[in-house]
């Protein structure tokens, strides 16, 4: 909702920030998100396919290949959250806006490549990765609060 | 000896009397009555300030709170006041705009009007389409057009019970057949990922200028005709082109859409199966 009303309308060029993308990579990054990758990946495309015009399956394709990055930057260098949250904000981002932009090109939509870049997927990513750092720390804090740290008794 | 001294002894008091006011009249007697008067002044204001001291130690914790609570009070409908404010001058915009659609309706009382608010957007940055707040509950059908009181804003494109996407006629894949004034040569309008409109498939010797305005046709059954949709802002016309194109300034602000209105009585046609294949995908 918030992205339909508030977040899609702040705009650079013609690109948005994609908050749907973002809270996902951010939970997957929390203490026991990396459970549910897919889960996660499955929950958003339902929820942004039910809103948007685009094909439930296409925006399943774009966050499930995010997620798929995610997951294996995390097998990796699971212990540089901020770094694995920049690198899936950003190849999560374009790979999804890519994925846009081919279902479109294929069902025969006219989109110039130049201009689609340079207008929407580039703003896009860069509206993403200026504010993937305070959506993380929000999330953070609803993590902390919904999942408790466990004591040691 | 009692009534022998009775009318002397008044006399002389009256004259003891009369001698003293006389000299109190004169001004002689002040010096003497400031002597007698201040003890009891001083008494009487040293009396009074404490008095007033005692009263207010007494009677002010009570009015101090009683101020308080008042304040509180105050501020609560001050609070109150300025969100009834906020509220009533959103009413009167709302007032002011289902006014100018009230009045767009009635210059067309061929048609048949819902209106409905705007409450949200397509959050796919590539698509310009918005949601609102009317489905098919309230009677609308996929393809019916809707307009605002300046011109068309674009037609519906799903629908669910309670609300209903409406693609824009910014929207890349959006083309509408057009009418350019006062040519009256046909066009065709597309949207963009840029969200400017462009007229196409104009004939090269199509005497058309910046400044023409430009309304729906009417061909190809998916919107009724003379709805206004914009203006023509510049032409771009080559030699070697098979047609003109041109820029095209729409009369609606995309960006503010609020209310719209969607013309329930219309029916777009379906006039696909008249096509031969090639065309099909043209609007």
């Amino acid at each position: 909702m918030l992205q339909s009303t508030v977040v899609g309308n702040i705009r650079l060029l013609n690109g948005s920030a994609d908050l749907v993308l973002l809270v996902m990579v951010a939970w997957a990054l929390q203490k026991g998100g990396n459970e549910v990758y897919w889960p996660l990946g499955v929950a958003a495309g339902l929820i942004v396919g039910f809103v948007s015009q685009m094909p439930i399956l296409v925006v399943m394709i774009g966050y499930g290949v995010s997620m798929l990055i995610l997951q294996i930057l995390q097998s990796r260098i699971w212990q540089a959250p901020l770094f694995s949250l920049f690198v899936a904000v950003l190849l999560g981002s374009l790979v999804s806006l890519f994925v846009d932009f081919l279902y479109l090109l294929l069902i025969g939509t006219p989109l110039e490549p130049g201009v689609s870049f340079n207008r929407v997927i580039l703003p896009g990513i860069i509206l993403n990765l200026l504010i993937a750092l305070p959506v993380y720390a929000f999330v953070g804090e609803i993590a902390k609060m919904l999942i408790p740290d466990e004591v040691d008794l | 000896m009692n009534s022998k001294s009775g009318p002397w002894q008044s006399i002389a008091i009256a004259l003891v009397v009369i001698g003293i006011l006389a000299l109190a009249l004169g001004g002689y007697m002040n010096s003497i009555g400031q002597a007698v008067l201040s003890p009891f002044v001083n008494a009487q204001a040293w009396i009074t300030v404490r008095y007033y001291a005692y009263r207010d130690l007494i009677a002010s914790p009570e009015e101090i709170a009683d101020l308080y609570r008042r304040n509180a009070q105050l501020e609560a409908e001050i609070s109150n006041l300025q969100t009834e404010i906020i509220a009533l001058r959103q009413q009167v915009v709302e007032v002011e705009m289902l006014t100018t659609l009230l009045d767009f309706a009635r210059a067309r009382p061929q048609n048949d009007y819902q209106a409905a608010a705007v409450i949200g957007r397509d959050p796919r940055p590539f698509l310009q389409y918005v949601i609102i707040n009317r489905g098919s509950d309230d009677g609308i059908k996929r393809g019916m057009p809707v307009v605002s009181a300046e011109g068309l804003i674009g037609r519906v494109a799903a629908v669910t019970a309670g609300a209903a996407r409406v693609q824009l006629i910014t929207d890349p894949s959006s083309k509408v057949n057009v009418l350019i004034l006062p040519a009256e040569v046909d066009a065709v309008v597309q949207g963009s990922i840029t969200s400017d409109i462009f007229l196409d498939l104009i004939p090269q010797d199509a005497p058309i200028n910046p400044g023409d305005l430009v309304l729906t046709s009417g061909l190809g059954g998916n919107y009724p005709p003379d709805i206004l949709v914009g203006q023509i802002s510049s032409v771009r016309k080559e030699a070697t082109a098979l047609f003109q194109q041109a820029s095209l300034q729409p009369v609606v602000d995309f960006n503010r859409l609020q209310i719209v209105l969607i013309i329930v009585n219309f029916t777009p046609l379906d006039i696909s199966p008249l096509l031969p294949e090639g065309v099909q995908g043209r609007p």
